[in-house]
């Protein structure tokens, strides 16, 4: 462990896309947007990988739970029958 | 009264007559509470995410009224028990919302997805696994050095 490789990545902080662009709505009707923020596997990407800011990841986690509910959007893409 | 949005899914293989029924049940449902529609959108056909009630295609329509909360139960309870409806979502728009002031409503018709009978691609390749991280995106840990 001590002995660690050294990665010394500088990676460019993404801006929030939303908070760039004040046209861009967060709703949970357009699957669309949304798409873009969910994995191939149907999982919400967390933050890190993103670059929303805060705010507008809880407001995206939102509409992508209510797109699920009304099945725009996959709970799940796996299915071990 | 309070401004919600009802977006629901009916069943895609009834006849328009049919679909027309069901329009003016919930409409009137709406209108005997008390309640004002303020839009109606059928949305199109379109595939579903996952199946409901045995159905993998549906009929989405998004439906905009004012109304009390008591309204919401009504109208859901109607909708729970119509078979013609799958599935349904209610959001509140607005808690205060008063229709005599209500500015006169651009017809903003969302792009309804119409028919839609393309397999469902999902959007960029983001794999789940945060080894191979989908383009467009860059893995943003912080990688702390460890000096011995």
């Amino acid at each position: 462990m001590a002995f660690r490789r050294k990665r010394r990545t500088f990676h460019r902080r993404k801006v929030c896309r939303f908070c760039v662009d004040a046209e861009l709505k967060i709703d949970y009707k357009d699957a669309k947007t949304l798409r873009y923020f969910v994995t191939e596997r149907g999982k919400i990407v967390p933050r890190r990988i993103s670059g929303n800011c805060a705010k507008h990841q809880r407001k995206m986690t939102l509409a992508v739970k209510r797109a699920r509910q009304i099945a725009l959007l996959p709970y799940t893409t796996i299915h071990t029958v | 009264m309070r401004k919600y949005e009802t977006f629901f899914i009916m069943d895609p293989d009834l006849p328009d007559e049919v679909t027309a029924v069901v329009d003016d049940k919930l409409k009137n449902i709406v209108g005997s509470s008390g309640g004002m529609v303020l839009s109606y959108v059928p949305w199109g056909k379109k595939k579903l995410a996952y199946p409901v009630k045995r159905r993998s295609r549906g009929l989405y329509v998004l439906m905009e009224y004012a109304g009390g909360p008591e309204l919401v139960a009504e109208l859901e309870r109607n909708m729970r028990l119509d078979e013609r409806v799958l599935k349904f979502i209610t959001v509140k728009l607005e808690d205060r919302f008063d229709p005599e002031k209500a500015e006169p409503r651009e017809a903003v018709t969302p792009p309804p997805f119409g028919e839609e009978e393309d397999v469902e691609s999902s959007g960029p390749g983001i794999l789940d696994d945060e080894e191979g991280l989908g383009e467009g995106f860059e893995g943003d840990e912080e990688i702390e050095d460890e000096e011995e």
